[in-house]
């Protein structure tokens, strides 16, 4: 059994596309724990999407042996973050089952507002931070600068800052160093009862659910009997072992250890992040701090493209939700798409990654509903409050005596450059600015409060595309605040369409039926007969558009040398059939559903 | 005499590319033209020797002699193609019931003229497109609107046979009064027939990759639409009938040959990418391609070819895809002649279905002229029951045999 004195407890923590996912791709390979020629990039990102979008959802953690100048070997356990603000709950578990923080800064980009907040978060685990300037190789790379910001910005000392380029895998070997000579080893008791922290589990369909932990106290060990505090549930440890390139079993876990155990559990769902792991028979009295039950912030339906397939997509949600414990989700019924699932998403990224893996992973054709956050409803005979994020369970209005949607402390990174944009941007989306500092002569914090609802849509990529990038966002959710709430119902031929409804802000529903209506019109296929497109608000139209009949569809010439491709282009042409939706009489393609999805692509291109 | 097959002859060579066009041709000029001719035409003749013994000894029904830009061989080896076809399209004593052959009307002169007269074509197809200059500058034709117009007056004057010209709508740089000052200059000049086609972005074409880029815009629906129907009054006004959906021709003026395409009658095609059909037993067609390459074509004529078997409901969908685009429609009864089922089992009741697309009219299935412009919705409907009805239909008609 090794050393607890020789084992160090890490994280690497950075905005996203800093490069943390990269750094630990040197790491592993360093490690010798895989063959160059096997690597892929970002090995730690196990899903398709991870790699392909370079983003981080999970977190991973894997085990390393280091032999330092000392002559000494030291166990190095790295747990890689996710790196998107829907995640900063998994972020802040991650970051207290370490002892240390690599704090990531890309030499391009310098300090941004991810930085910043997972710093603060680091400090308030008093973890050991270790700055490290990142993309030192890149053209762009500003090292001085990016040492300043870290200095002035978050107050740590810019020129102990290592540099290093992940790409490239220079400066490795000082950061190993540092990260022996610098993050303080565990401090727990193996004599103790058992406390172990979880940070994350994984749903493996042979093993069952295999939950990540880091013991703080005491050991755990095959054949022990456990209890999750939270749930309080008890299992028996069937496996314990350590993340290597894969797992590998040992006889044990103890203070200070990063690893795995098995006990039988049959879906994530019954496993907390955060929540703590403690023996049966010899409990400890309180869990470990920071647990907090995720809530979900953004619901949206999911129905089958056809109504038939129904069955197949429940299969498909039940087996994700096996390994996404943050999804949640109940049945939901709609009279235009029939039956599907209400679900409750931790932001839109994450709503994302869930359409995208029912796509692809699970070759579902889907429709999703315009998401929605979750309001408060004050009812006005006896007072009651109702809580709604369907606009199908939207009441009476008359009934209604007022309502309230959640609110975020938005923070805002900026060069000077862009503030009037920036501001005006967040102003137009209902945001009350509430700070304004001086970073440095260049750039700026910007601190807003507004309604979640607002960043929901196209928030991210109009902050991206006003500041050509360079701003940078991070949030969180801070309380409820009175609005004005109205349901947005689209009719098409005079029908209303449950699955385009929205909840919005009663002020822009005017500007945003508008918009509906010409993205739906945009989004449909001319038919036989003439449609109307319309947008209502109780019993009255706010908006119109029409789609006229078809006047020619046909292919335009057919003779000797192309009947068979032709043949084809129709085969073509019948599957795409397979992807609309009949509403009524009329045919709706998945888009028609996707135009009330994403507010207004086009005003960016405008 | 027996029904012979047709014939198609495909020339891969024109003067510049077109941009909207994605057709197999090639342009090479001066000699590398005059040699790559020569190949050619040895290729054509090895190929159609190969294929007389099985089907060249009755001659041919009809000849179509396209491409690429026929018009545009050297002079003395479109005169030899020529005769060689004739030749054999004459074996047996046959003697064609119709010989087309394209032609660009910058080509057309009392030469090329005298040329195929000798020879007996019969029918020249124009490849006019446009008489709108920005429309023909934005797609590459060659010369300008009044050149191309002096030329059709001379085909007028000096062409003693049957004439078409080719018009297309929605290429950028058109308008509705283009398209009818189109469709009355050629009709005004004597064409009895007009093939009147929407331009079709076809994937790799540079013209979808200019309109991809935004470099050139396409006119949209409304736009297009209203194109074709300045020129469809024009040609209805004029005595034209539609006779298939992109076809118009004043009486007795329709092309024979193309109608045997939409027949799926018999034919043969010699030359790079042409594509033979002919029938291989009851409800079968075997299909040949020849290789989309001047090379590899020339090499080796006959190996170049791959051939492939269209049978079951492909072949019965494209019996109906084919046949609806014609005036004549699908004869219900020669449908379950050929393929042993009845079409409603097979398509479902399409002239129930879609009343205002199809109707039933004696024993056939034709389109009403709002079918012809949106027959792709029947036709996708067809394809759908046809898949779900066949393999009990045609286990069905296995039984009743």
């Amino acid at each position: 059994m090794h050393d607890i004195a020789r084992t160090r407890n890490f994280c690497i923590i950075a905005h996203i596309d800093h490069g943390k996912s990269t750094l630990a791709d040197r790491f592993i390979e360093r490690a010798k724990l895989v063959d160059r020629r096997k690597m892929q990039q970002q090995m730690l990102d196990n899903m398709d999407i991870e790699r392909e979008r370079g983003i981080t959802i999970k977190s991973q953690a894997v085990t390393l042996s280091y032999v330092a100048r000392d002559g000494l070997e030291y166990t190095l356990n790295l747990v890689d973050t996710p790196g998107h603000v829907d995640f900063s709950y998994e972020v802040s578990r991650a970051i207290s089952s370490c002892e240390g923080a690599i704090l990531l800064v890309d030499a391009t980009q310098g300090v941004e507002a991810q930085t910043l907040s997972n710093m603060y978060m680091a400090v308030e685990h008093d973890l050991e931070i270790l700055p490290v300037i990142n993309k030192i190789d890149m053209p762009a790379a500003d090292v001085d600068e990016a040492r300043r910001q870290i200095d002035r910005d978050l107050g740590l000392d810019g020129d102990e800052a290592l540099c290093v380029s992940a790409k490239l895998g220079t400066g490795l070997d000082e950061l190993f160093e540092a990260i022996v000579a610098r993050v303080p080893s565990p401090s727990g008791s193996r004599e103790a009862p058992l406390r172990a922290l979880i940070f994350d589990s994984h749903y493996d369909p042979y093993r069952g659910v295999i939950v990540h932990i880091r013991v703080f106290d005491g050991s755990i060990v095959p054949g022990m009997a456990i209890r999750l505090m939270y749930n309080d549930a008890e299992y028996e440890v069937e496996e314990t072992g350590l993340f290597k390139m894969g797992l590998v079993k040992t006889d044990g876990l103890v203070a200070g250890d990063v690893g795995y155990f098995i006990a039988g559990i049959k879906t994530v769902s019954d496993v907390r992040v955060g929540d703590t792991v403690t023996g049966a028979a010899d409990p400890v009295a309180e869990p470990l701090p920071g647990f907090r039950e995720v809530k979900p912030v953004v619901y949206s339906s999911i129905y089958p493209m056809d109504t038939a397939d129904y069955d197949e997509l429940k299969v498909a949600m039940e087996k994700l939700k096996l390994n996404d414990a943050s999804l949640i989700y109940e049945k939901d019924n709609s009279a235009a798409l029939g039956f599907g699932f209400r679900c409750g998403f931790l932001g839109m990224l994450h709503l994302e990654v869930v359409q995208e893996r029912l796509e692809r992973e699970y070759d579902q054709a889907i429709i999703m509903t315009a998401p929605s956050v979750r309001y408060r409803l004050t009812m006005s005979h006896g007072g009651d409050t109702v809580i709604i994020d369907n606009p199908a369970d939207y009441p009476d209005p008359s009934r209604i005596d007022g309502a309230e949607e959640p609110y975020i402390k938005a923070q805002i990174i900026t060069p000077l450059a862009y503030i009037g944009n920036l501001i005006t941007l967040c102003i137009n989306k209902r945001g009350a600015q509430t700070g304004f500092t001086h970073l440095d002569e260049k750039r700026v914090e910007l601190t807003f409060e507004m309604p979640l609802a607002e960043v929901l849509f196209d928030f991210y990529d109009k902050l991206k595309s006003t500041s050509r990038g360079y701003a940078s966002f991070d949030y969180e959710i801070i309380d409820y605040r009175p609005t004005e709430l109205a349901k947005l119902d689209i009719l098409i031929n005079s029908k209303p369409v449950d699955a385009l409804a929205q909840l919005v802000y009663r002020p822009s529903a005017q500007e945003r039926g508008r918009k509906v209506c010409e993205r739906l019109k945009d989004s449909m296929d001319r038919q036989q007969f003439k449609i109307a497109i319309q947008a209502a608000i109780g019993g009255s139209i706010i908006a119109r558009e029409t789609v006229n009949p078809v006047r020619k569809d046909v292919l335009a010439k057919c003779y000797g040398g192309d009947i068979t491709r032709k043949r084809k282009l129709l085969e073509k042409q019948k599957e795409g059939k397979k992807r609309m939706k009949m509403v009524g009489d009329v045919e709706l393609t998945q888009e028609s559903f996707m135009a009330v999805l994403r507010e207004n692509e086009d005003d960016d291109r405008r | 005499m027996a029904a012979a097959p047709s014939l198609y002859v495909h020339v891969p060579f024109c003067a510049s590319r077109c941009s909207y066009c994605d057709f197999y041709s090639s342009t090479p000029s001066g000699p590398a033209l005059e040699s790559a001719a020569r190949l050619w035409l040895e290729a054509i003749r090895e190929h159609l020797e190969r294929l007389e013994p099985s089907f060249g000894r009755d001659g041919f029904e009809t000849v179509y002699v396209g491409g690429g830009t026929p018009s545009w061989l050297p002079g003395d080896a479109l005169a030899e193609a020529l005769r060689l076809i004739g030749r054999v399209a004459r074996s047996g004593g046959r003697e064609p019931s119709e010989w087309s052959l394209e032609a660009n009307p910058e080509d057309v002169d009392e030469r090329l003229v005298d040329t195929l007269l000798e020879a007996g074509v019969t029918r020249l197809s124009v490849g006019v497109q446009s008489l709108e200059d920005a429309a023909r500058r934005l797609s590459g034709r060659r010369g300008s609107a009044a050149d191309a117009l002096g030329r059709l007056e001379g085909i007028a004057a000096h062409w003693p046979g049957r004439w078409s010209v080719d018009l297309m709508f929605g290429l950028p740089g058109q308008s509705a009064e283009g398209l009818a000052d189109d469709a009355r200059s050629v009709i005004g000049l004597g064409a009895g027939h007009v093939s009147l086609y929407e331009l079709t972005l076809e994937e790799g074409a540079p013209m979808s990759r200019a309109v991809e880029s935004g470099a050139v815009s396409m006119p949209d629906d409304d736009r297009r639409a209203d194109q074709y129907e300045a020129a469809r009054s024009e040609l209805l006004a004029a005595g034209f009938s539609r006779y298939e959906v992109s076809n118009w021709a004043l009486d007795g003026q329709e092309c024979a040959h193309n109608l045997r395409y939409w027949n799926l009658d018999d034919w043969l095609a010699v030359g790079p990418s042409g594509v033979g059909n002919v029938s291989s037993g009851p409800g079968a067609f075997r299909r040949a391609a020849n290789a989309a390459d001047l090379e590899a074509y020339c090499a080796d004529p006959q190996g170049s070819v791959s051939e492939s078997t269209v049978d079951g409901k492909d072949a019965a969908f494209e019996c109906l895809m084919m046949a609806m685009r014609t005036s004549r429609g699908l004869s219900l009864e020669s449908f379950e002649r050929r393929f042993g089922i009845r079409a409603v089992d097979a398509f479902g009741r399409l002239h129930e279905r879609f009343p205002e697309l199809v109707r039933l009219d004696g024993d056939a299935w034709i389109a009403t002229d709002r079918g012809l412009d949106t027959l792709n919705e029947p036709l996708v409907y067809a394809m759908s029951e046809i898949e779900r009805s066949w393999d009990d239909i045609a286990g069905r008609s296995v039984v009743s045999v």
